[in-house]
């Protein structure tokens, strides 16, 4: 009797410390049960439009009125990338901000930032901003030194100089935003939220910088659905003196200018708070929506900084 | 035998016991809501930002539908499934004292952070045209009449107004801002407008040159791209949530 | 998860201890290798079987042999330690001429009795006996020939050649030799979960398809929502399986699985089987055994094929909703039960007036072959094809104004234009080499399959927008998804014989692994109806996939009253996902690359099972099990060089069963279930997404009866409260999901009763010639099921049943399903939908169903040749 008790009492407990050996391990999440950690690598890329500017045409993609857009200069200060996951909590980020020329950017644009050790699962929520230009912001190679000191000294999260063309006539602008936004929840354009890294690998994030969003004829939302207008160029450059300053495009009406129909001026905001709205307004706005993801991917959740 | 009976007799008594006390055992996070809306105005005279003042002796106005909705854009594209909704078009007297019904809230209880929404005048999906709804008046989205004064000038006009949605499938105003949290159907919600505003961008001065007694403002001229600025832009509705006597 | 050993778990397991404690102090008779009832099959693996020493022919009765009588009799044969017969039950009745006969002769029957470890003792064998009349004596299931005969199963009756006391080594003596007895497979039991459902029960209803068989399991509801094509919705112990993501399923060995279906992740069509070919189904609710792999979260079922009454047929019928089927089994005699073939006809109009019509057809067949040096292979082959319309979902506040009938489908043209067509085609080879005498055995199959499947569903209307041309909106959401999968695969496994490495502790062990590796196309489009234009393109994939799995499973036991069994798992994916739309420029921007977007990911996943089994006396079982699994992900939803990131379910169950001779089983278990992701079906995208861990913790009551011996009754009611752990993910769309802590998980029926009800009986003769009776009922109830936004669903009761007589070779039936007539939600949705019911299209939430059918009977005729 007793030697039967003493071994049922040895397997009981032999179970019993199995089971609890057992019952600890496993992957209490839903990753692979190997684990692992990879890098993340953040570039910023412009949209082809700042490298190249838009042509006139009937194409959706193209200037519907006949304005050949293109940029000489292009600077903006980006940075405060930032991931989260949903189910630990855990972040990860840098709030640097770096000032970058997008014209001098190298084809596979500026590496911004290389996150190593990062967990190698997926980082579902991901954000970055397009921010005023303070101190501590840092300029990166090729942007000069000098070009981070004017954003600084100005407070532009933007910055861009350039010119409209159509029928020989040519109107040349030279605009600072002071329009700092945060981007986030951004997915690439299936659909898919954040970044999956790879375990021993690295991930490429790409947020992308469009240029062509003040020539849309309303303010993003979502899927881009719009026509490409720039007359406006023409019509507030009131002194026709080929060129448009800012002190024009706040005096310029958005009655006059961006006529409704075609325009749909749904959540534009009166930026300068002179009670009005114009054209200064608009684009001031949609300087507010430029930031993008992996290409075409939307980062529908902004604030306003 | 008998042992059968018992181990049957006992697996049913537990069954049953079991399906009685389940019958309250669900707990939800969410819960259907219904509540009234009504339209509320303001101040029906105001300062313009050129000197202006407005007042109007008439406005009707067509309102609906609303689609509210938990994320920070309501627009169609981005929030597909809206938290609550006025599915109907009333046109209201917008320069009545008393609040003016507007129609229900159906949805559910939670936060609300947008809303989008047409004024009568809909392109909804299956709509190959922007389309007013039947109890538009004379088929336009509001009907505004009054005057503006500055100093000696006075201007008396009309409009005619068409809050048209720019894209099949879109609202008129496909996302502003609307906070909310909605824990019950103890509820009210007050749509509040000051139409008066919407004149705002209007450019007086301009139509004071013209002469013309009284100036009729209609769809596609810039006076009329001035009104809709007014709407969207300087002097949008308001919605306030207000706790109410449960229906 | 923090939690080292969960509650509930740790209690069951002191319980556990604390009666095998007693048991141990109050044992006096030695073990009994127990009775086999339908609900557990406990394995011999720990002693040597009883062996026949002489045997005497049961000679055909003449009663019978005037009514040319072909029966099967099983008689349950107790076999003392001296080796005679102390004891004789009949387990399955052949007619009591029969049975007597059969009684008569086994009980002058000796054997050389079973053996642990030296010792003689008492047990208990099961013996079929086939009649077939006239003149040649009642053969036992395969006669003896010497050198081909078939591999047999591991609870078999066999004599090992070594045995000093067993035969000649010359085959020309017929007795006492090589008594061969096949049977059907019998794993090792994993616990109480894991139920044989037999098929007195899965005959006792009438069951429209090979899917609704797994109904008469506990815990189990299957819907049909999507029409007679599209595969069936399983939903399981508070699992909403959706067509097989949480059911591992297979079907003749042969796993019916298809990984990243575009329907469903783990979509499994059960149509290809033919209801009356299936002799035993396997479900476990768990993942207890080491062999589950893929898709093993809630459980998993394996159909065993067969035909027990040797005699082909052909069974012609018609019912409701003009309805036709026939059905031909070829079951030739001498022929082992896996030796079949079958092939199956339908066509019906369906209920709802024109739009639920499918024809459907299918064959399948087997054949088992003895092959030289102790091997014998079963050959598998299975085909199938349907094409339905679908009716899809009505909304319930347009039933509730009356605007459309609860059987109706929207009139719209979108909503009419759905329809799906389903293919497939499978082969499968298993093979067997008979046990050695130190027990061990080597097994190995493979299998391929071709399946194709094009389904045209539209479940929200008039709600999406063109993503290839954004300016395209409101043309219905006809989604067309298709789905081309091939898939090739095998098996190896090799289990030891019973080592001895430390005194008192026997061990078993067995090693195996199994592969399967798919290539799958699939597509994705929205069409515009009448003329199925395509509007827009989501999806265009090639996969390629690679499961590589091995386990290793271990039976320990110290002590003839405990045993533990139990081993792990491994399991390595592979993906290559070849995204043929994958970085498409959208139409407003301009063209920098070319669309396509290819990648690759893996991950291992890897985890524990294991079934702690106690024995204290011979009428009670214990057992307590933990296990962990695992469902793959959808590739086209995994990134370059994502680590495939797995649902991990952990279960784990404690229960109880107690027997009372063969007649009652009474069997009571207690499970919980934690799973780190859960997948809900999204009908705008057409795809499932995550809604983060859940558990569902429950109690299962299961009564297998057979009161009198013409009277069978199967009873189980499973009782589940799942919950959502932790809120929702946060997205763009709902930043702040609404989550009270314990929420109820919706769709789920907090309790689900099913009871199967067999009658039998021989009443009166036609031409001297006795007719027999059937009868038998199933029943299920659904209580009232949560869902979203605080609602909640009626109850459910639905009655099947079936009368029918036979009379020698002519058979005629009437089954009624939904006798009752009950109107119900077959399965209930809530999403967003515009059916143009207002002038003002709704974009909030509201609740959607498909109707379940309503009363329909099926008459039959069966012609026995």
């Amino acid at each position: 009797m007793m030697n039967r008790r003493s071994e049922g009492a040895a397997l009981v407990l032999m179970t019993l410390v199995s089971f609890t050996a057992v019952a600890a391990c496993g992957s209490k999440d839903g990753g692979s049960s190997t684990g692992g950690n990879g890098n993340v690598q953040i570039f910023v890329v412009p949209e082809d439009t700042i490298a190249n500017g838009l042509q006139p045409g009937t194409e959706l993609e193209n200037v519907q009125d006949g304005w050949t857009i293109s940029y000489s200069r292009y600077l903006v200060a980006v940075g405060n990338f930032r991931a989260r996951r949903s189910d630990t909590g855990d972040s990860i980020g840098d709030p640097s901000i770096h000032v970058l020329d997008l014209k001098a950017a190298p084809t596979s644009g500026y590496v911004v930032k290389e996150l190593t050790n990062v967990a190698a699962v997926r980082w579902d929520k991901f954000g970055y901003d397009i921010a005023n230009a303070k101190a501590g912001a840092t300029p990166l190679a090729p942007t000069t030194q000098a070009d981070a000191d004017f954003m600084i000294q100005n407070g532009y999260s933007v910055y861009y100089e350039g010119a409209g063309v159509k029928a020989g006539k040519t109107i040349t602008f030279k605009w600072g935003f002071a329009a700092g936004t945060s981007f986030d929840d951004c997915a690439s354009p299936d659909g898919v939220p954040g970044f999956a890294v790879p375990a021993g690998g690295t991930v490429q994030v790409k947020p992308t910088l469009h240029g062509d969003h003040q020539y849309f004829d309303n303010i993003t939302q979502g899927v881009e659905i719009t026509k490409r207008l720039a007359q406006w160029l023409e019509t507030c450059d009131k002194d026709a003196n080929a060129e448009l300053t800012i002190e024009e495009l706040k005096k310029c009406d958005v009655v006059t200018a961006l006529p409704q129909p075609p325009y749909d001026l749904t959540a534009v905001k009166d930026q300068d708070g002179d009670g009005k709205i114009s054209v200064f307004d608009y684009v001031n706005t949609q300087m507010r929506t430029f930031g993008d993801y992996q290409g075409d991917g939307e980062c529908p959740t902004r604030a306003s900084q | 035998m008998k042992h059968h009976v018992v181990l049957v007799r006992s697996f049913v008594v537990v069954a049953g016991v079991l399906a009685v006390a389940l019958a309250g055992c669900v707990e939800a996070s969410q819960e259907a809501v219904a509540y009234d809306a009504v339209a509320v105005s303001r101040d029906a005279a105001k300062d313009t930002s050129s000197g202006w003042i407005v007042t109007l002796s008439r406005a009707d106005v067509a309102l609906g539908p609303f689609y509210f909705c938990a994320a920070a854009s309501g627009s169609s594209t981005l929030c597909a499934s809206s938290i609550a909704e006025v599915a109907g078009v009333t046109v209201v007297n917008a320069l009545a004292p008393a609040p003016s019904p507007l129609g229900r809230v159906h949805g559910f209880s939670g936060n609300v952070q947008s809303v989008s929404y047409d004024f009568g005048i809909s392109w909804f999906d299956t709509q190959t045209a922007a389309t007013p709804a039947p109890s538009l008046p004379g088929g336009h989205s509001m009907r505004l009449e009054g005057e503006a004064r500055k100093g000696a000038m006075l201007v008396s006009f009309t409009a005619d107004v068409d809050v048209v949605p720019q894209y099949q499938g879109q609202n008129a105003l496909s996302t502003a801002s609307a906070i909310a949290s909605v824990e019950s159907s103890a509820t009210r919600l007050e749509v509040v407008l000051h139409p008066a505003g919407w004149l705002r961008q209007v450019d007086f001065d301009a139509i004071a040159a013209t002469g013309k007694v009284p100036f009729a403002i209609r769809p596609g001229s810039a006076e009329h791209g001035a009104i809709l600025v007014g709407i969207k832009n300087l002097s949008p509705l308001e919605f306030r949530w207000t706790a109410a006597a449960a229906p | 998860m923090k939690r080292a050993i969960p509650h509930t778990f740790g209690l069951a397991l002191g319980v556990t201890a604390a009666l095998l404690w007693q048991a141990e102090a109050l044992a006096q008779e030695p073990a009994h290798e127990h009775a086999r009832a339908p609900a557990d099959a406990p394995s011999n693996e720990d002693v040597t079987p009883p062996s026949v020493l002489t045997h005497v022919d049961a000679q055909y009765p003449p009663s019978a042999r005037q009514a040319r009588k072909h029966g099967d009799v099983v008689l349950a044969l107790t076999v003392d330690a001296d080796g005679h017969v102390s004891k004789v039950d009949v387990f399955e009745s052949g007619g009591a001429d029969l049975d007597e006969a059969a009684i008569v002769a086994a009980r002058q029957w000796t054997f050389v009795p079973a053996k642990r470890a030296g010792k003689p003792l008492a047990s208990r064998i099961r013996v079929p006996f086939h009649f077939a009349p006239p003149a040649p004596p009642p053969e036992l299931v395969a006669p003896p020939k010497p050198g081909t005969e078939p591999v047999l199963a591991p609870h078999v009756v066999t004599t090992p050649s070594a045995e000093p006391a067993g035969p000649a080594a010359d085959g020309a003596t017929p007795a006492p030799a090589e008594v061969r007895v096949t049977g059907r497979p019998n794993p090792p039991s994993r616990g109480q979960s894991d139920f044989r459902i037999p098929r007195t029960t899965l005959t006792a209803a009438p069951h429209g398809s090979g899917a609704d068989l797994l109904a008469t399991a506990p815990g189990v509801y299957i819907a049909h929502p999507e029409g007679e094509a599209i595969a069936q919705r399983i939903y399981l112990r508070g699992f909403d399986a959706e067509h097989g993501q949480d059911v591992e399923l297979h079907v003749a060995g042969i796993p019916m699985n298809q990984p990243s279906h575009i329907h469903g992740q783990g979509y499994a069509d059960l149509n290809l089987v033919i209801p009356e070919t299936v002799r035993s189904i396997r479900v476990i609710e768990g993942v207890y055994d080491p062999r589950q792999g893929d898709f093993a979260v809630a459980g998993s079922a394996d159909y065993d094929l067969g035909i027990e009454e040797r005699r082909s047929r052909v069974k012609l019928s018609y019912g409701s909703f003009d309805t036709k089927r026939m059905v031909a089994i070829w079951a030739p005699e001498g022929q082992p039960e896996e030796t079949f073939g079958a092939a199956n006809f339908r066509t019906t109009d369906g209920f709802g007036n024109g739009t639920r019509g499918g024809i459907s057809g299918g064959a399948v067949g087997q054949y088992r072959i003895g092959l030289p040096y102790d091997v014998s292979a079963i050959l598998h082959v299975g085909a199938y094809a349907a094409r339905s319309n679908i009716a899809g979902v009505v909304r319930r506040d347009d039933v509730a104004a009356g605007r459309i009938g609860l059987y109706d489908a929207y009139p719209d043209p979108s909503a009419r234009a759905q329809s799906a067509g389903t293919s497939r085609t499978q082969i499968g080879i298993t093979i067997d080499r008979r046990a050695n005498e130190d027990g061990s055995r080597t097994s190995a199959a493979m299998w391929f399959y071709l399946a194709s499947f094009r389904a045209r569903t539209n479940f929200t209307g008039y709600t999406q927008r063109s993503r290839v041309q954004p300016l395209w909106v409101g043309r219905g959401d006809l989604i067309e998804q298709s789905n081309d999968d091939l898939g090739l695969g095998g098996s190896l496994s090799y289990r030891s014989g019973h080592l001895v490495p430390i005194k008192p502790f026997a061990i078993q062990y067995e090693l195996g692994t199994d592969v399967r590796t798919n290539r799958v196309q699939q597509q994705q489009n929205l069409l515009q109806a009448p003329q199925n234009e395509t509007w827009d393109q989501r999806d265009d994939a090639d996969l390629r996939t690679t499961d590589v799995g091995v386990f290793g499973d271990v039976l320990v036991s110290g002590s003839k009253y405990v045993k533990l069994r139990g081993g792990a798992r491994a399991d390595l994916l592979f993906f290559d996902v070849d995204d043929k739309l994958g970085n498409f420029t959208p139409a407003f921007s301009q063209k920098t690359h070319l669309p396509g977007f290819r990648r690759t990911a893996s991950g291992i996943a890897a985890g524990p099972r294991a079934t702690l089994e106690g024995h204290p006396t011979s009428w009670l079982r214990l057992s307590a099990s933990y296990g962990e699994g695992y469902r793959s992900p959808q590739a086209r939803q995994l990134e370059e060089g994502e680590q495939a990131p797995f649902a991990k379910v952990r279960s784990y169950e404690a229960g109880a069963t107690v027997k009372q001779g063969d007649d009652i089983s009474l069997t009571a278990i207690a499970y919980q279930t934690d799973l780190s992701y859960d997948l809900a079906f999204d009908p705008s995208e057409g795809r499932l997404d995550r809604i983060g861990p859940t558990t569902r913790r429950g109690l299962v009551g299961y009564l297998l009866a057979a009161p009198a011996e013409w009277m069978n009754v199967s009873l189980s009611a499973t009782y589940v409260h799942a919950t959502l752990d932790s809120p929702p993910t946060p997205t763009p769309e709902n930043p702040s999901p609404a989550y009270v802590s314990g929420q109820s998980l919706p769709y789920v029926p907090p309790l689900l009763v099913r009871s199967d009800v067999a009658l039998t009986h021989n009443f009166g003769t036609v031409n001297a010639k006795p007719l027999t009776w059937k009868a038998g009922y199933g029943t299920t109830f659904l209580s009232s099921r949560p869902l979203p936004y605080g609602q909640t669903s009626p109850p459910v009761f639905l009655l099947d049943a079936t009368i029918g007589v036979r009379r020698d070779w002519l058979e005629l039936s009437l089954d009624a399903f939904n006798l009752l007539d009950a109107r119900y939600a077959d399965t209930e949705y809530a999403f967003v939908s515009n059916w143009q019911s207002g002038a003002v299209p709704s974009r909030v939430p509201a609740r959607h169903i498909t109707a379940g059918a309503p009363r329909a009977l099926l008459a039959s005729l069966t012609l026995y040749l």
